[in-house]
């Protein structure tokens, strides 16, 4: 329906940001491992790649960069390229010792204090901050000026001072792990502590360690070059800080000898922590293998739109015609939404009933033009409100019919609350263009609404000091105070007890019948559908695959998938005959090209492998074969060739 | 009645309620006196809203979590005195399954690997006898053929399928018993019912005893023999499941029938009429009935006195309601 051409260039320049972030950050990975790996070398190859003995003297001294020298020479006539080279060696060897030091104390103290928990924690715990509050430098200098500058010591010093970081990150991964359900799965199959410590935790602890353990590299360098600045490091190993050490009283008259050495510290701590968030941002991205990140931006950019269209045949309040969502999802393509059909007609109750997988969600997003913009392949079809165009509208427009006409409650009312703002400010934010007390008197009128308190206290509560279905019914009202003509209910209740459900339903319904205001509730529940709908959809695999009168829904559902759901729900009669739907839901990246549900149904015949007709009967519909040539009460079907993929009459 | 395979004797369990201001930290009861007689071939449905304490009794019942007071009875000794050789038996003998099956698994390990771990701990199997012992577990639970399943990782299965391991992996020490905390509820409607099926058969089949926990009083009615109601870490109400179902005593029993949406458009329950009653829900200073606050009945002896569980006027039920046991004391 919308136009094509401006919502594909729309995706094109975000995916082409997309890619260049993408080669950016791994980009970070790819330098600073270059860099640290031509580090090491150099450091190892030292011995030949110095172009003379470090410990050599010649005859110019304090000599700037020159053919000879490429790097210049310090004070005593040392040649500053070979001392770098060979320096790497030992500052590496310094800082790589100090970080597996750090990384041996801290999965050790961390691990023991996480596992067993209790007065072992709190010993362990109090150990750590006591190292984490004395100053690393004071730590470092009493030790070496108590038993004398050795690399060793210097080495041994900075790995102490900074293993506390590391036994937190441990022990807190610890913590989170052991209540994971497969660990207390492993407890209850009677596995012993080391297994679980060994088998269970560690192999999934070990993403952010490994990454404390990389940017400890970096700390241990920067420490050790603190500590050599202050005269503390061994002199008979010229490290990097060692040449800075001895650089300190010539910086104006030969600037470059503290140059080289300050430019390959500041370069290797670079590439160290580049490579260190490299390593956590792959670790987190195999954490969250396909979360979708949603985005309150339209990508389907509209023409110009000039007045709001309105169309429509006027009876309808929303009207949903021929709706297509498609998702990109790595390289498949998720069919969420297919040629929906729906309408809600003022002051309707009407249900979108359907499993994960169906693309309800999907359908409601599309209809606030919410779905992630990153990620959407095809988004077409029309969504009219109230006669008005919601795909040709700007995101300013689009804006303003969510704050005025469309509202929605979503299922988890706490991540939609700010937990900053008192109750009563935020709803009384959802309201426009009324004076401060009228705000205020409308307020207490929606929380009485909503059977909430009224009173000024209970307003100037944040969302953590209420219950599950007060914040449920924080949420109603603020979708409520806007006045919409229609209300999306996404899985109101899913989250709530069941005494908690019921009010939060009763006051939908109480809502409901003091204003003319409509509502589409989508859910995965059919006990709420026969609660509180007139009229339902079912969705499966994309697809509207009925649509009936609630009383004829439950009473005589017409498709077979809607017979298996109802046959899934205890209390139903059709329970205890056991006829149960076999296997799950269609995979939406991977549709069949005839009926999606046919693989699950004990009715598929041959006819089944064509897309089946969506086929009008009445006021109702069902998209199945078997009513295809069934004349129904009204209405029938035109019999059309099967590669048209919808039959409509009505 | 068959010998109870576990006795749950006066359990409680108490955690320390963390206060940024108040240094001594008064203790929270999770759970509260609670006795229950655990069945083999039995399905004992334990109902509650969150916070009632019914998935911290599934943990102390399991031995996950040690219970503050009282004890968990097996082979006729408490758990806290059995040795190294009583706890692995129960260890095979009692089993649980978990709600989220996406949380369950040791996520790099195969279906093969997670269920080749407890046979390897409890014997030693040859490496055909392992896949033989394997195989067999996944055409048990229904996934079949195994080989399409031996091999891959949890996360590439789907709910159903990853809960029907889940229920393979409790299978494999072959227990009596399994605790089963909320199996159902992060699971699709139609897939549900699969499962649920499946612990049925397995029941028929194993003679496996259930302590089912679950929010869902339309389950207890299809599945349970008994149920017993938590409210606030106490039972409130028990007795065979159809009784308590049909016929509930406690005001807070009918509370939840009354909150359980009807499968029927014909039979609504939620009335506009009846507007929401909106209850701070009080906080549970310990003396009297904790749901005083909430209960149409409450008189002035249920704000000070505990109720304990008491005959009641149905049979087989036990109730811990002052009114109500005064009520039927008197008929």
């Amino acid at each position: 329906m919308s136009d094509e051409a401006s919502p594909l260039g729309a995706r094109k320049n975000r995916a082409e940001l997309f890619s260049w972030a993408n080669t950016l950050r791994s980009g970070y990975g790819l330098v600073g491992s270059i860099t640290l790996a031509i580090l090491v070398l150099a450091a190892l190859f030292s011995p030949w790649l110095a172009p003379y003995d470090p410990h050599a003297i010649s005859s110019s001294y304090l000599g700037p960069p020159s053919g000879e020298h490429l790097l210049g020479t310090d004070l005593v006539g040392h040649d500053l390229l070979s001392q770098l080279l060979h320096g790497a060696r030992v500052t590496l060897l310094v800082a790589v010792t100090a970080a597996v030091i750090s990384f041996g104390l801290g999965v050790l103290i961390g691990s023991l204090a996480g596992y067993f928990r209790g007065p072992v924690d709190a010993v362990l715990m109090k150990v750590t901050e006591f190292f984490q509050i004395i100053p690393s430098l004071v730590f470092a200098l009493i030790l070496v000026a108590m038993l004398g500058s050795h690399l060793w010591l210097v080495t041994i010093a900075i790995g102490i001072t900074i293993w506390p970081q590391q036994a937190r990150i441990v022990r807190s991964q610890f913590l989170t792990l052991r209540e994971r359900e497969f660990v207390q799965a492993s407890r209850a199959l009677g596995f012993s502590d080391r297994h679980i410590i060994f088998r269970e935790i560690y192999p999934n602890a070990l993403g952010p360690v490994l990454v404390q353990a990389t940017l400890d590299i970096g700390i241990a360098i920067l420490l050790e070059t603190a500590l050599s600045f202050l005269g503390l490091g061994d002199p008979n190993k010229a490290s990097w800080g060692q040449m800075l050490f001895g650089a300190q009283e010539h910086l104006e008259r030969a600037w470059w000898i503290a140059l080289w050495p300050g430019v390959a510290i500041a370069l290797t701590v670079l590439a160290v922590n580049f490579v260190g968030d490299a390593l956590s941002e792959w670790f987190n991205s195999r954490s969250d293998v396909g979360r979708v990140s949603l985005q309150k931006r339209k990508n389907v950019a509209s023409p110009p739109a000039a007045a709001p269209s309105r169309t429509g045949d006027g009876t309808a309040l929303l009207d949903v015609q021929d709706l297509t969502v498609h998702l990109r999802r790595g390289a498949k393509v998720v069919r969420a939404v297919d040629r929906a059909e729906v309408k809600v007609r003022p002051g309707e109750r009407v249900g979108l009933v359907g499993e994960s997988g169906s693309g309800k969600s999907m359908f409601s997003r599309a209809v606030l033009q919410m779905l992630p913009s990153a990620n959407v392949e095809t988004f077409t079809g029309r969504i009219a409100l109230d006669g008005i165009d919601l795909m040709r509208l700007n995101e300013a427009d689009m804006r303003r019919v969510r704050f005025e006409d469309l509202s929605i409650v979503f299922q988890d009312a706490m991540t939609y609350l700010n937990p900053t703002m008192r109750v009563g400010k935020q709803i009384t934010e959802a309201m426009a263009g009324l004076s401060a007390t009228d705000r205020q008197e409308r307020t207490r009128q929606i929380l009485a609404s909503v059977a909430l308190p009224t009173t000024t206290r209970f307003m100037r509560r944040y969302p953590h000091e209420l219950s599950g279905g007060m914040r449920q019914r924080v949420l109603i009202a603020m979708a409520l105070a806007s006045q919409p003509k229609l209300l999306i209910a996404d899985e109101p209740t899913t989250a709530l007890d069941v005494t908690v459900q019921a009010q939060v339903l009763r006051t939908l319904v109480a809502v409901h019948t003091k204003t003319d205001m409509a509502m589409l509730i989508i859910t995965h529940d059919l006990a709420i559908v026969a609660e509180v709908c007139d009229r339902s959809f079912v969705m499966y695999g994309g697809q509207i695959v009925e649509e009936a009168a609630v009383s004829r829904l439950f009473s005589e559902p017409r498709h077979p998938y809607t017979r298996g759901l109802m046959a899934s729900m205890p209390g139903k009669s059709d329970y205890r005959l056991g006829k149960r739907l076999t296997g799950s839901v269609v995979d939406l990246t991977d549709v069949p090209t005839g009926c999606r549900f046919a693989a699950r149904c004990e009715l598929a015949h041959d006819r089944c492998s064509t897309e089946p007709p969506w086929v009008r009967i009445g006021d109702e519909g069902v998209r199945c074969w078997l009513f295809a040539d069934e004349s129904g009460p009204i209405g029938r079907s035109t019999d059309k060739p099967a590669d048209s993929k919808e039959v409509t009459t009505s | 009645m068959n010998m109870p395979i576990l006795r749950l004797n006066k359990l409680s369990k108490t955690f320390e309620r963390r206060s940024f201001w108040n240094a001594t930290r008064p203790l929270s009861y999770a759970v509260r006196d609670v006795s229950l007689d655990l069945v083999k071939g039995e399905t004992l449905a334990l109902v509650g809203e969150s916070g009632s304490g019914k998935s911290t009794l599934g943990l102390l019942t399991m031995n996950l979590l040690t219970a503050s007071e009282g004890s968990v009875v097996f082979n006729g000794k408490p758990l806290e005195k059995a040795g190294a050789k009583d706890m692995a038996r129960f260890r095979r003998t009692v089993q649980i399954v978990f709600q989220n099956p996406s949380a369950a698994f040791n996520p790099r390990r195969t279906v093969l690997a997670t269920l080749a771990q407890p046979l390897l701990l409890h014997g030693k199997p040859s490496k055909t006898q392992l896949r033989a012992r394997v195989d067999e577990l996944l055409e048990t639970v229904g996934l079949t053929p195994a080989a399409a399943f031996r091999d891959v990782f949890p996360h590439q299965l789907s709910g159903g399928q990853r809960q029907r391991v889940m229920i393979a992996r409790a299978l494999s020490v072959d227990p009596d018993f399994v605790v089963a905390d909320e199996p159902l509820s992060s699971l699709d409607v139609t897939v549900q019912a699969q499962i649920l099926d499946l612990l049925i058969r397995l029941q028929r089949e194993r003679d496996i005893g259930y302590l089912l926990i679950t929010h869902d009083l339309a389950l207890v009615g299809e599945v349970a023999d008994r149920v017993a109601v938590m409210y606030r870490g106490r039972v409130v109400e028990s007795g065979p499941a159809t009784t308590v179902c049909d016929a509930p005593q406690h005001p807070y029993t009918r509370l939840l029938m009354a909150s359980t949406l009807s499968a029927d458009p014909n039979e609504r329950r939620i009335g506009a009429a009846d507007t929401a009653r909106v209850f701070d829900v009080p906080r549970d200073d310990g003396a009297g009935c904790s749901f005083a606050g909430r209960c149409p009945l409450a008189e002035s002896q249920c704000k000070t006195e505990v109720p304990v569980l008491g005959r009641s006027g149905q049979p087989g039920t036990e109730v811990a309601c002052h009114v109500i046991q005064r009520r039927d004391g008197d008929v």
